[in-house]
């Protein structure tokens, strides 16, 4: 039997800004009745725009809106917030500005409190938490939740509301594999059940398996394929790389391409300078031990990717590097370190792009007018895409853009020894390798470079060295022994 | 403790402070600081690491305005007494443990509220049972869990600001517009969260937790009548 559709989109327009273009522009398209569809374009194009118009939350909270949402004759924009919600919910693509209560338990009554449920609390907020894998964290803090952790609380509350179409906002973009695949599973079960889902991610091949079909757009949000079938795709890769977005990889394709060969094209690097010696080193946060005595060395030119499960402390251990939190134990790096933070939003200090670019480039702002560096910054903005913002505010920008900006700049301030925290999270093919071969350009200066990632194809294809970082331990991997890791 | 209605003990509180703030005698002073201080230690889930915390600058502040009334009194007062060989005024000594001893009551009300009182379930008893509106009590909520978090990030931009070189202050422009920028943000993210999420102040909510007015209750609202003794 043809399922009917349920939500339907006409004639779609919206803008940030009354003189700006519309950021999207006559967008039309239906979902069926529990029909679940990957939407998918490059970084900063407009998809958790095009989210929180579907959910009612702009441009009640940003932007000028045209055009209808309705879901079966309902116009979403005209219900009450506890309708909607039963519609349409979102899990977010930043999961630390998500919860309002203290408690794990305080968050899932919040959101049942809110739909008036009938039933035993208690009981049920159980019931979700063992339907997200969360079995037993009632009473812990929100606050002291892994990403992998507060990713499928969310995804626990936004259930609790019963939607019936939940949008999923990168839900992937800062777990690691094993923690994926289990919100992956999660989705596959729930969606069994009648639950339509609106899944928004760069990478496709978790979900091509069970989704029914991609929605692709472009720069401008314009459709490029509206139903595209799990199969086509994976048939039709010259979409995805006229898009330069991440195509379905499948099995024998490289996302690098060419480069997977880089780490040969640094032949220097083993009998280079020695930059990092660690000795047994120990980290402890609060009552907390992260890590335990370990050791390992990097040298010049080299990059070093650090992988392990979300939560075990990657973050800290680079903070501890960059001489921000205290570690115990032997600890010698020759020159000055830099750190990109995994939230980039913490480390924008000026006004502008091309202030912020500037200040990295000079470390103060008094005497930075100079035309000469003004070029210097349009050119480094141009070659990581972001040439068309330099006088927006770096807060503008998109998740996406933020990254970029973050890791442009800490690359101008000219440290001899870079940390990275997640430099390519959510963003496109294009930008990854973008901000990847930049990085290279670095090494092959001489830069030395730590990065903490979840991609495993980015991993071997760039670095040196891995490292994974698990019970607290560091344990050093050959790439070359990776490939069949 | 624990099993009182917090909005309750919260009410029978604030009349204790109010009619000790009328009040000038050193004895109710004393006998509220202490009954104070006995109830909050029979609270089970009392973190005794915060009670120490807390009440050493009550004590020390108590003691400054002890030493003060009695060393810098007013000269023109005429009974003095004697103790080993200095001199002191009679009536100074008297406004000394006045004072010091109203700040220990006023400090023990205090600490008795704050230890024994979890905020969600104050905030939940306000809503109940004083009709507390739900977009104020959870605008409220969320904003104080809001705090540690500027917190944190106050931290990370200034870590930040630092592992690129630039010069901070700890009150520099540079770390805080950052800072309040990011609070805007949040704030805006986090209402669409809780939008998202179905809330609405104005619909009638279901109740996960009822926070029962019982007998203790009001047998506790006979805590202010130690002021009046």
């Amino acid at each position: 039997m043809e399922r009917e559709d349920t939500l339907k989109v006409k004639d779609l327009s919206f803008k940030f800004n009354q003189n700006e273009a519309w950021l999207i522009n006559n967008l039309s398209f239906k979902l069926k009745e529990n029909e679940r569809v990957l939407l998918m374009g490059p970084s900063g194009c407009g998809k958790s725009t095009l989210a929180y118009l579907l959910s009612g939350l702009y441009p009640e909270y940003a932007g000028i809106s045209k055009g209808s949402i309705s879901y079966r004759s309902l116009e979403i924009a005209n219900l009450k917030a506890e309708r909607r919600a039963a519609i349409v919910s979102i899990v977010f693509q930043n999961p630390d500005d998500q919860f309002s209560m203290e408690s794990v338990e305080g968050e899932l009554f919040f959101a049942l409190e809110n739909a008036a449920y009938g039933g035993e609390y208690q009981a049920k907020a159980a019931e979700l938490l063992a339907l997200v894998g969360l079995k037993g964290f009632e009473k812990r803090k929100t606050e002291d939740l892994s990403g992998g952790e507060k990713q499928k609380l969310s995804l626990a509350t936004a259930l609790a509301v019963k939607p019936k179409l939940l949008i999923l906002d990168e839900p992937l973009a800062n777990l690691d594999r094993e923690s994926a695949q289990e919100i992956v599973a999660i989705l596959k079960r729930l969606s069994k059940k009648r639950l339509g889902l609106l899944i928004i991610d760069h990478r496709p091949d978790f979900w091509l398996e069970f989704i029914d079909s991609l929605m692709l757009v472009d720069n401008n949000f314009r459709v490029v394929n509206l139903k595209l079938s799990p199969n086509e795709a994976k048939k039709n890769l010259d979409i995805f790389k006229r898009l330069q977005i991440f195509f379905p990889s499948g099995s024998g394709f490289s996302y690098y391409g060419e480069d997977t060969q880089v780490k040969d094209k640094r032949p220097w690097a083993a009998q280079s300078e020695l930059m990092v010696r660690a000795e047994n080193l120990t980290l402890q946060r609060g009552a907390k031990l992260i890590l335990e005595g370990a050791s390992f060395k990097a040298f010049k030119g080299t990059l070093t990717a650090v992988l392990g499960p979300s939560g075990c402390g990657k973050s800290s251990l680079l903070m501890a590097l960059a001489g921000i939190i205290k570690i115990k134990g032997w600890l010698d790096i020759k020159g000055g370190v830099g750190l990109i933070f995994q939230n980039p939003g913490f480390q924008f200090l000026s006004q502008t792009v091309r202030s912020e670019i500037i200040l990295s480039l000079t470390h103060k702002r008094g005497d930075s007018q100079s035309l000469e560096l003004i070029e210097k910054a349009r050119n480094l903005a141009a070659s990581f895409t972001l040439a068309d913002f330099l006088d927006r505010s770096p807060w503008q920008l998109s998740q996406g853009q933020q990254r970029r900006l973050a890791v442009l700049s800490m690359l101008a301030a000219q440290k001899e020894f870079l940390l990275l925290d997640e430099p390519t999270y959510a963003q496109d093919l294009q930008s990854t390798v973008g901000i990847m071969s930049l990085l290279n350009d670095e090494l092959k200066k001489g830069l030395t470079a730590i990065m903490v990632t979840h991609d495993l194809e980015l991993a071997r294809a760039y670095a040196d060295e891995i490292v994974i970082f698990n019970n607290k331990r560091l344990k050093v991997i050959d790439t070359d022994r990776y490939r069949s890791f | 403790m624990s099993s009182l209605n917090p909005g309750a003990k919260f009410l029978s509180i604030l009349i204790t402070a109010i009619v000790l703030s009328l009040s000038y005698r050193t004895k109710t002073n004393i006998i509220v600081a202490i009954a104070a201080l006995v109830l909050t230690l029979t609270y089970r889930g009392l973190n005794y690491r915060r009670l120490i915390l807390i009440l050493g600058p009550f004590v020390l502040t108590a003691f400054g305005f002890f030493m003060t009334a009695l060393l810098f009194a007013d000269e023109s007062a005429n009974f003095t007494g004697t103790y080993g060989k200095s001199e002191f005024n009679v009536n100074s000594m008297a406004t000394a443990w006045l004072l010091s001893t109203r700040i220990m009551a006023f400090g023990c009300l205090a600490i008795l509220f704050t230890l024994t009182t979890e905020p969600e379930a104050f905030f939940r008893s306000l809503r109940q049972q004083f009709k507390l509106s739900s977009k104020f009590a959870f605008g409220l909520l969320a904003s104080y869990h809001f705090l540690p978090t500027i917190r944190g990030e106050y931290f990370m931009v200034r870590a930040a600001a630092r592992v690129r070189g630039v010069r901070v202050w700890p009150l520099s422009p540079r770390l805080i517009i950052p800072i309040l920028v990011r609070a805007f943000r949040r704030a805006d993210n986090l209402a669409m969260a809780m939008e998202s999420r179905g809330f609405n102040p104005l619909a009638p909510r279901g109740q996960a937790i009822t926070v029962p007015l019982r007998v203790r209750d009001a047998l506790f609202m006979l805590f202010p009548v130690l002021a009046v003794i």
